[in-house]
């Protein structure tokens, strides 16, 4: 009877326990390299000082609800006028793009942030000469028109 | 939860938001900076988004409705904030955010704040070849340990939604551990 215990009915993949400790060691290693990260020294005491100055606690953000309706309100001019205007036609595209990316871009709270002024003469200056394409390019490389300043006049 | 109650009370109130805000920032800092380290992989882009991450939650902390537990609502917006900064820094390069992804894990090597063998970069190297959101499950469950409940929580994914990327996620990095 107890030579029965010795029969090997079971088998095991070959080499397999010549293997198991290079598994487990593998296991075992990705178990430790959770944290290869590092920070440098003391970072994480300097970040908090660094995070805190950036915050002014006596003047919480609120953003007053006529400001979301002065946005929202010039955004609807400004989609109105660059839509029925058919003597922009070459600026329509290129300013859709503009407001593309502006609305894309910004967070309620950015948008609602900037005022009438800046959506009607810094950003959809109907008036200005660059064409589609330019606007096109600037998008792919991640500039608006007005951060490289091709709106002057040479 | 009526702890957090009082705390969310005192982040909103202006007589004790500066005290209560130090709170916040030095029980969360480190558990969000690894988090969102692992996403954007490199010291520097993971600093700007943890500082990011804290204004944010600081600017916006009125409009917290504590559906969530404020842990989770700012996992969510860190994660947010991280992936916007791989968008805006790949779509800056001309190139797709994997790739972008993929070029920051191939520097890992010359890093100065990583210090895993070759193994540990074989890892990082798998992981960046899954799609974004196998990713994210991947880090929040195998690095962060988090529960699925709570990644639900943050990405807005159904638990059997989680466990299935988590799935593939792990069938996918141990073939490419193995080749």
């Amino acid at each position: 009877m107890s030579d029965l215990k010795n029969i090997k009915s079971f088998k095991v993949p070959h080499n397999y326990f010549n293997d198991f400790d290079k598994k487990l060691k593998g296991k075992i290693d990705l178990e430790n390299h959770k944290s290869d990260f590092k920070v440098p020294e003391n970072y994480f005491s300097k970040v908090e000082a660094i995070i805190l100055s950036q915050i002014n606690f006596n003047k919480t953000k609120t953003v007053p609800i006529f400001r979301y309706l002065l946005g929202a309100a010039a955004a609807i001019m400004a989609f109105i006028f660059i839509t029925f205007d058919t003597s922009a036609e070459d600026n329509t595209e290129t300013t859709v793009l503009i407001l593309e990316d502006y609305l894309m871009e910004n967070s309620t709270y950015e948008i609602a942030d900037h005022n009438a002024d800046y959506l009607s003469f810094e950003m959809i200056n109907m008036d200005q000469s660059i064409n589609y394409e330019d606007a096109l390019e600037l998008r792919l490389l991640n500039e608006t028109p007005m951060n490289l300043n091709l709106f002057d006049d040479e | 939860m009526e702890s957090q109650n009082q705390f969310i009370n005192a982040l909103k109130n202006p007589e004790t938001q500066a005290s209560a805000f130090a709170k916040l920032l030095a029980d969360y800092k480190e558990r969000l900076y690894w988090h969102i380290r692992k996403i954007v992989i490199e010291h520097d882009d993971a600093d700007d988004v943890l500082q990011n991450t804290f204004v944010k939650v600081f600017q916006n902390i009125n409009g917290f409705k504590g559906n969530s537990t404020i842990y989770t609502w700012m996992y969510k917006i860190a994660t947010n904030e991280a992936l916007n900064l791989i968008k805006k820094k790949s779509k800056h390069y001309g190139v797709s955010n994997e790739e972008w992804i993929e070029t920051k894990v191939s520097r890992l090597e010359s890093d100065s704040y990583f210090d895993g063998d070759e193994l540990s970069i074989r890892l990082q190297n798998a992981v960046a070849k899954l799609p974004e959101k196998q990713r994210l499950v991947f880090n929040m469950k195998y690095f962060d340990e988090m529960k699925y409940d709570n990644i639900s929580e943050i990405l807005g994914t159904s638990v059997g939604g989680l466990k299935a990327s988590y799935h593939h996620a792990v069938k996918k990095i141990k073939k490419q551990i193995n080749e």
